[in-house]
């Protein structure tokens, strides 16, 4: 295991090299002219030239990979050239919301998607089984920004229960950048009650798109083992409905919902844009969209590194709930 | 007992009275502007957008200011008075001996020569307006309270440049405690804090979520009557449209004119139109097709300048007929019999004598080149007004046998295919850094700049001259005459097509009072208070 954990890191490095070269490519063969983009279109072109220079736009595309890789040893991601910030402090800042959000969208999404897979596919055919696969139809199709706009309307505009968008907009002293633990270490009441109503709409149309996907393979799997020959077998020793359910099926069906939502989890840590958008959260995607339209390398490129080691963490954290859940699956060894 | 009974239940109405007369106006003495998106920077030597100048105007002071929505005269802010010497160089300002950085220090000669020279030295942006009439040797501290500034070339407007943004103020010490002055390098600190004199201070900055400023209690020109102003950034026009129906939000920034249908009528809410000298506009690339000067005097015969405004800018904007906009020294309209307007017949007419036959498929051919006469226009991403125009003027571009392709690209990279000649046409706007009509005639029709700025080809030395020679003119009446002559000659050349001038339309609710717009200057904090009265 220990073995299997290091390999995985020492992977990462080529992975993330990777990454970065080819973004280094995109970013140098679109027809952008980034300085111009950032200086704004009345600027007079010797203060773009300048503009030029600091950012090493004329320098060769090995040279410009040189010069971030020399920084990132020093842990420097660079300037952000559209927020004037360095990028790791903005990461630092849009991080937490999107973590924030994420945790709190993942875990009403599971709340709801595997519990209704279940039921849906121990009592197949049934009322509920209608009801569930509704749900989870609506959940995969429903556009994210339609949803969104919508939940906004009715619980926003029309009843008033719960505010329109933003993280906290009562005064807060920021510590850790995870609004709901500052308020918390602050005693901050009054900021604490408004960043959770404020999670409830975004989180939710999160929640629910998720929902989806895991109402559906966890059903399907679900199915899959209640029809296998060792919950028959459990059957004819006279176990009981819910040991059988719980016990032998429910642990073997949730190796594949597992899989998605590793994958989901990684989706989510990266960022909505559109979600973002309408409830003016400020986390990862709306920094990582408002980047891309100005062809601002170091945070696009600071972005896609949180990214994919976001995605590769979830992925190497569901590999080892695998081992945990299904004792066959040995992590490293080679098959015997 | 029963009197007791009653006597407090009339305490009771009257503790409560107020509590009533608050709830229709929530948090009366907060602003709350919910706007599209944040600014980079608050630094004046850096900033260069609208987003980073609201702020800049109500943190910082400058020498000169305009009052209310006139920008012709210029008054007193920092500068009590001052002199102009009779050939326009030198300008003398007698500072205010009240005026008070926010750290409690006095504003002195010493900080404005510090500020005109930090942002030439930082040569940011934004720093051409002081750079093309001052340099280094310019601003000279007489005492504590004058200051002389020697311009290197007398020009026109320079109080003009004075009242901008750019010009604003900064406080020496609280700037060289943070990094000081670099050449050529931004000042990371300034970006995010500020170091002003003006009605408020910042009070915090969350990137993302919100900019709170709150008044500065020993303002020299008095106390702002809001005790804060909450911007939050919400960047779904839905959203902040539904923040403003509610009440939750004041002001909403950012409403393009397609969005005005969706709020017009809502209770409790202005929608007011100002008359602004922003101006809308098409850069006719000059090259291809459109080298040919009748070529593009029979594409904006083409254009329907009526409808787009009508229907596109809903009314709010009015026609231009010039680089520069009504209401502005130098404005001269175009004669009514000269002017371009939707005239297809016109259009074609051109065009038949200049031997652009019509094909079999009624598109016409180039006779030089033989090929078909067309053009591609270049529209900025998500911009749903530009994106209309250029589908309208497509269609009428059709019927004279015109073929326009509409391109849509991202802002970078619309000025890079631009620069590269790669394409022939860009739809774009331009809003005043200072109300002077040099600012408009040089950055579009001077050859060096219209080709820098725009990619365009247009390059015409007689009106190079006139800019050049227009621009250090100090006679006023001269001075009008030669962008009379500009303009006249612009209209022969047909560089860009004029859209329209549009209208600043104002989205807030209506309790909030003291609002004025003012085309040049940033929305002003200072004035506004609520009241439902």
């Amino acid at each position: 295991m220990g073995n299997y954990i290091l390999r995985r890191l020492l992977l990462l490095i080529p992975t993330l090299l990777g990454i970065l070269l080819l973004i280094f490519v995109i970013a140098y063969v679109i027809p952008a002219d980034p300085a111009r983009a950032w200086a704004g279109p009345k600027a007079r072109p010797e203060q773009v030239e300048l503009l030029r220079q600091r950012y090493h736009l004329n320098d060769p595309l090995y040279l410009q990979v040189y010069y971030y890789l020399k920084n990132l040893l020093h842990g420097d991601l660079g300037i952000s050239a559209t927020t004037k910030r360095p990028v790791l402090d903005d990461l630092k800042h849009f991080f937490p919301a999107t973590v924030e959000l994420t945790i709190v969208a993942f875990t009403l999404s599971i709340l709801m998607g595997v519990p209704l897979g279940i039921l849906s596919a121990v009592k197949r055919n049934s009322l509920v089984d209608h009801i569930s696969r509704v749900l989870a139809l609506l959940g995969v199709s429903t556009p994210l920004f339609w949803l969104g706009l919508l939940v906004q309307f009715i619980f926003y505009f029309k009843l008033g229960w719960l505010p329109a968008g933003g993280r906290c907009e009562v005064d807060l002293q920021r510590i850790t950048g995870f609004v709901i633990l500052d308020s918390l270490l602050t005693h901050n009441m009054p900021a604490l009650v408004d960043a959770l109503k404020r999670l409830v709409l975004p989180s939710f149309t999160l929640a629910f798109y998720s929902m989806g996907y895991l109402v559906r393979i966890t059903r399907g799997s679900m199915l899959e083992a209640l029809q296998s020959e060792y919950v028959v077998t459990a059957r004819a020793k006279g176990l009981p409905q819910r040991v059988v359910i719980y016990r032998h099926a429910l642990k073997n069906a949730l190796i594949p919902p597992l899989t998605v939502m590793g994958i989901r989890l990684g989706w989510l840590l990266a960022g909505t844009v559109l979600l973002e958008t309408i409830f003016a959260w400020p986390g990862m995607g709306r920094y990582a969209a408002g980047s891309i339209v100005q062809v601002d390398l170091p945070a696009v490129v600071g972005y896609t590194l949180i990214s994919a080691l976001v995605m590769v963490f979830s992925n190497f954290f569901v590999d080892i709930l695998y081992s945990l859940i299904d004792p066959r699956i040995r992590l490293g060894e080679k098959a015997r | 007992m029963r009197r007791w009974k009653g006597f407090s239940l009339l305490l009771l109405v009257l503790w409560a009275l107020p509590i009533f007369a608050q709830e229709s106006i929530p948090n009366p003495d907060t602003l709350v502007i919910v706007a599209y998106g944040e600014p980079a920077e608050l630094d004046p030597a850096t900033s260069y957008s609208a987003r980073g100048w609201i702020f800049i105007r109500n943190l910082y002071d400058r020498l000169v200011q305009y009052k209310g929505e006139d920008a012709t005269t210029l008054h007193p802010m920092l500068a009590e008075s001052w002199e102009v010497s009779p050939d326009g160089l030198v300008y003398t300002f007698h500072l205010r001996k009240d005026a008070k950085f926010h750290d409690g220090t006095p504003v002195t000669a010493q900080a404005v020569k510090y500020s005109f020279d930090r942002v030439l030295k930082m040569n940011q942006p934004p720093s051409w307006m002081l750079s093309q009439m001052m340099d280094l040797n310019s601003t000279k501290v007489i005492d504590d309270y004058t200051v002389q500034i020697t311009l290197t070339k007398p020009y026109a407007a320079a109080l003009a440049v004075f009242a901008t943004m750019t010009a604003s103020i900064v406080n020496p010490a609280v700037v060289e405690a943070h990094g000081g002055v670099v050449e050529n390098e931004e000042n990371e600190w300034m970006n995010m804090h500020e170091a002003g004199s003006g009605p408020f201070k910042l009070k915090e900055w969350i990137p993302g979520e919100r900019i709170v400023v709150e008044r500065f209690d020993d303002y020299w020109g008095g106390k702002a009557k809001l005790k804060r102003v909450d911007v939050r950034f919400y960047p779904e026009i839905g959203t902040r449209i539904m923040l403003l129906k509610k009440g939750d939000a004041d002001i909403a920034t950012g409403f393009p004119a397609v969005n005005i249908p969706d709020i017009l009528g809502a209770e409790g809410v202005v929608v007011a139109p100002y008359p602004s000298f922003d101006i809308d506009f098409i850069v006719l690339g000059c090259r291809g097709a459109l080298a040919d000067k009748r070529v593009r005097q029979a594409v904006s015969y083409a254009f329907p300048y009526e409808t787009v405004i009508k229907f596109v800018y809903q009314g709010y904007a009015q026609r231009l007929t010039g680089a520069i906009p009504k209401g502005m020294f130098g404005y001269y309209e175009i004669p009514e019999d000269m002017r371009y307007k939707l005239d297809l017949n016109k259009a074609n007419q051109i065009l038949d004598k200049a031997g652009y036959t019509k094909g079999p498929d009624g598109m016409r051919v180039d006779p030089s080149t033989g090929k078909e006469l067309s053009a591609e226009i270049l529209v900025p991403e998500g911009d749903e007004v530009r994106a209309q125009i250029s589908l309208l003027w497509q269609n009428y571009l059709k019927k004279i046998g015109f073929n326009l392709k509409i391109r849509t690209v991202t802002w970078a990279v619309m000025y890079q295919i631009m620069r590269n000649r790669e394409s022939d046409m860009l739809i774009s706007g331009w809003l005043p850094d200072y109300a002077d009509p040099d600012n408009y005639v040089d950055a579009m029709l001077r050859s060096s700049n219209a080709s820098a700025i725009w990619g365009s080809d247009y390059n015409n030395p007689q009106m190079d001259e006139l800019i050049e020679k227009a621009k250090w003119e100090t006679d006023p009446q001269k001075r009008a005459e030669l962008y009379k002559q500009i303009q006249l000659l612009c209209h022969e050349d047909a560089p860009y097509i004029w859209i329209a001038q549009t209208k600043q339309i104002s989205v807030r609710r209506s309790w909030v009072k003291g609002y004025y717009y003012n085309p040049v200057q940033p929305m002003d904090w200072f004035t506004i208070y609520k009241s439902a009265e």
